[in-house]
């Protein structure tokens, strides 16, 4: 149960207030309603850029980070398809450091080509650490864009190709900013030992007079239309071992099948008594590791399930081992112990979420931008609602032939796999 | 109304004077002491056994890190998947692995599920299993890890890294390989659980919001004599080989980037330097706003991040910088890593600058101090030392009053370039 107060400024800027008199912390989110999904698919990976951006100056301060650390405080931040948010956490009493800080970013940046074309160099290094020089780094860019031939998931939040972030101009930075980063785009949430009034006097003193955009974005993002035959792609690389990747389209974040499709998540792949790691990981021993998860999007999205084969076990026989699984699911409800055991691993990964400050300003800022911060404390009740039947009906709405796609990842040596990806692509 | 000065900073206040909560201390009747961290708003308890059972003791190579593992892998009373499936069903999560000189088994859970899984952790401390199949199984799934792992010039890079400094037969820094797993038997991580996990070799760390009842059901499952085994793991030593510093080159062909570790052997937390060694540290490269991270990311561009770390381990330790950088930039970054070293050991750190890292770090110790879990963390990581809490009282001191002229004399004496293991992993 988290406990919080809400209101907003004339300029529509939503804020959050969390009072944790235990703490001599305190921490400062602020949620822009901006993410890769926003993007142009001729400019993909620019929110992220952007969000390096925001570190690299504001109009009335040079020099965040400086102002960050002098104050005893962390700060960071991280961009997704749906949003990008950004934290402060420093003592209780350094806190209208933040209000100063994020206020006077949220007026406007300093928009400097030095710093573009540095973060462009930071951005492309950070690409290629996590996408290019990995044995097996570019398979969720080649599964989203096998997924989805309309949506905007279809790139990576990181962005589509380098090149698309080295074209980008600080004519594009600035009409970003312009349109998204304004007071009636954002969520403020302020937690710690403070009361809503000292912070309804500090939003007050350095967010008020920020203006709201002349023009409100209104997101209008083409729908995936659903996905009517089994699509799939082979994939020779130099890497060591093959490997699996199946993606299967779910429902948006708010749909009746959200939790119903967490828990088959973890009945496939929580711990190591999920199913997939207990039947073909332990018993059959066909993969070395194996995985089925979803993100948390906000539109409809994926489920994922990834493996890395045994010596000796074909990809077709992998894959075959997983379908027989799903099936499972679809033909049986789960148990009565099965069911026990997804409830109260949800009940404590709520819980333990509630331990870090961080994390309660972060969440407390999410469910706001969902829609309704009440539904904060309502999270668990909807999970304890979900029946063994729930399960088995979501399930058998995801778990089919025509709605999946696969990425067969075969290990060849550099030459051949050359040759091969030569071969396939013609 | 005044018009806003958004040019001027608000007023920082001074550090707060350091307030650390004091775990309470105690013994259970069968000796094994208790670290209790009672506090939290929560309903939730982290559980950790920490044993003198990491690759400093073990017998052959990987034998700690193994026994840890297979612990998770059944009991007599709960047989192969049915131990995990019971853990699990509480919705707690278990943990199990060696370090260099640990092995630590570790529960989280709320607290309302402590009876159920208490038979469940007595079960692991005195009849694990240790059955040939889950070993066997556990063997190919960490030798198919290994080969991805080996393509990795960040992996390649580190193990070259951590074998220079130590020596290539040393705990700290031995390379495995597939022939070091497939030489494991049962019957030897058997002996080894057998040897080291007991009572009278564990420490006992509770944090979180624990009632005087939990804390007996605790006592009534751990406290026993039953397993206590007469066998206290004494002193052993390892010496590292002679530290030979030099430059190193490991090709991976068709690598976009380079993965660079540079640094040297290094004394550990207990001594007398260490603390203000912190401070340079976190100078040149320990936080963001760094020397390193300035230059090499924010004016250079070449690497999403450089770090530089003090590894403190209970026989010594090491000072490292890691980073990843565009594979065409590389010799230019490690030039340019050298040279931030030199200016510490030639220029003093100007005012504005210490005052900026003083800061951050009394935040840091703030906050690393805060929230139960943070502070059993935190306080662990000086207690296994034979520190106490006046450690972090004495830092506190010493990072608010280290001059900069010590700060150039410890550069000079521990951060000579030509005194560094450089390890680059490229194309």
């Amino acid at each position: 149960m988290i406990s919080y107060d809400k209101f907003s400024l004339d300029n529509g800027l939503r804020i959050v207030v969390h009072h944790d008199p235990n703490t001599p912390l305190a921490t400062v989110n602020i949620l822009y309603d901006v993410g890769s999904r926003d993007e142009s698919e001729s400019r993909t990976g620019f929110a992220h850029l952007f969000e390096h951006l925001m570190f690299e100056g504001s109009v009335n301060i040079p020099d965040y980070d400086e102002h960050v650390h002098l104050a005893g405080g962390e700060s960071n931040a991280f961009t997704s398809s749906d949003m990008t948010n950004y934290y402060i956490t420093l003592p209780v009493h350094n806190i209208e450091t933040a209000f100063w800080l994020e206020s006077d970013r949220m007026l406007s940046l300093a928009f400097s080509e030095e710093a573009l074309a540095v973060q462009k160099g930071v951005v492309c290094e950070e690409f290629k650490e996590h996408y290019i020089n990995q044995p097996y780094g570019d398979w969720m860019h080649k599964m989203r864009a096998l997924c989805f031939t309309t949506h905007p998931y279809k790139w990576l939040t990181i962005g589509k190709e380098l090149s698309h972030i080295e074209q980008a101009t600080l004519s594009d930075v600035r009409a970003f900013f312009f349109q998204h980063y304004r007071p009636n785009n954002a969520i403020l949430c302020v937690a710690g030992n403070v009361t809503s009034e000292q912070v309804r006097q500090l939003a007050q003193k350095w967010f008020g007079d920020i203006p709201p955009s002349e023009k409100p974005y209104h997101r209008q993002l083409p729908a995936e239309p659903a996905q009517t035959t089994f699509r799939s792609q082979h994939i020779y690389a130099n890497v060591p071992i093959d490997a699996l990747y199946m993606a299967f389209h779910i429902g948006d974040r708010l749909s009746p099948s959200y939790h119903p499709t967490a828990f088959i998540c973890d009945i496939l792949s929580s711990g190591a008594s999920g199913r997939l790691y207990q039947h073909l990981v332990k018993d059959q021993t066909l993969f070395s590791s194996l995985h089925a998860y979803s993100w948390d999007e906000h539109d409809p999205g994926l489920l994922y399930i990834e493996g890395k084969l045994n010596k000796g076990v074909t990809l077709e026989s992998a894959e075959t081992a997983i379908w027989h699984e799903l099936e499972q699911l679809c033909q049986m409800p789960v148990s009565e112990d099965e069911l026990g055991k997804v409830r109260n691993k949800v009940e404590a990964a709520i819980v333990f979420n509630e331990v870090g400050l961080s994390d309660r300003a972060f969440s407390l800022a999410y469910y706001e931008l969902l829609g309704d911060i009440d539904e904060i404390n309502n999270e668990i009740d909807k999970y304890l609602r979900v029946t063994a039947a729930d399960i088995q009906q979501t399930a058998q709405q995801i778990f089919s032939r025509e709605n999946c796609s696969v990425l067969y990842y075969h290990a060849q040596p550099p030459s051949e796999a050359a040759e091969q990806n030569a071969d396939a692509s013609t | 109304m005044t018009v806003l000065n958004r040019k001027k900073a608000p007023r920082l206040a001074p550090p707060a004077a350091l307030h650390i909560q004091s775990p309470t201390h105690y013994t259970l009747p069968n000796g094994l002491p208790v670290c209790l961290f009672n506090m939290g708003d929560q309903d939730v308890v982290m559980l950790k056994l920490l044993f003198p059972a990491g690759t400093w003791q073990e017998s052959s190579r990987q034998v700690a890190a193994f026994t840890a593992r297979l612990l998770r892998e059944g009991t007599t009373s709960y047989p192969g998947q049915t131990l995990m499936n019971r853990i699990e069903y509480c919705g707690a999560t278990l943990q199990t692995k060696a370090k260099n000189n640990h092995a630590e088994i570790v529960v989280y859970s709320l607290t309302k599920h402590l009876p159920q899984l208490l038979p469940l952790l007595y079960s692991i401390l005195t009849e694990s299993e240790f059955r040939d199949k889950e070993l066997n199984t556990i063997v190919q799934n960490a030798k198919q890890h290994l080969r991805i792992q080996q393509e990795k010039t960040d992996y390649l890079a580190h193990e070259r890294f951590r074998e220079g400094l130590f020596g290539e037969q040393h705990p700290y820094g031995y390379r495995s390989t597939s022939d070091d797993y497939d030489r494991l038997t049962r019957d030897e991580l058997y002996a080894f659980y057998q040897r080291h996990y007991s009572a009278e070799n564990c420490v006992l760390y509770l944090a979180g919001k624990l009632s005087d009842q939990d804390l007996q059901l605790i006592a009534q499952y751990l406290g026993g004599d039953n397993w206590l085994n007469q066998h206290r793991v004494g002193d052993i030593a390892h010496n590292p080989v002679p530290f030979v510093p030099q430059a190193v080159t490991l090709h991976k062909p068709g690598a976009v980037q380079a993965a660079i570790c540079i640094g040297c052997p290094m004394f550990n937390k207990t001594h007398p330097d260490y603390q203000a060694m912190m401070v340079l540290n976190t100078i040149l490269g320990g936080f963001f706003g760094s020397r390193l991270m300035n230059n090499i990311r924010e004016e250079k561009g070449y690497t999403y991040g450089i770090y530089s770390t003090l590894h403190s381990y209970m026989d010594g330790g090491d000072f490292a910088i890691i980073t990843d950088v565009n594979g065409d930039v590389w010799e230019d970054a490690v030039r340019e890593i050298y040279r931030e070293m030199e200016l510490l050991q030639n220029e003093l750190v100007p005012a504005h600058e210490l005052e900026l890292v003083r800061n951050y770090l009394n935040g840091t110790i703030l906050s690393q101090l805060s929230g139960t879990f943070n502070l059993a963390a935190t306080l662990q990581g000086i207690l296994v030392y034979g520190l106490d809490i006046d450690f972090y009282h004495r830092f506190v001191e010493t990072i608010n009053t280290v001059s900069p002229q010590q700060l150039r004399d410890l550069a000079q004496r521990y951060l000579s370039p030509a005194n560094m293991l450089q390890v680059v992993a490229r194309a």
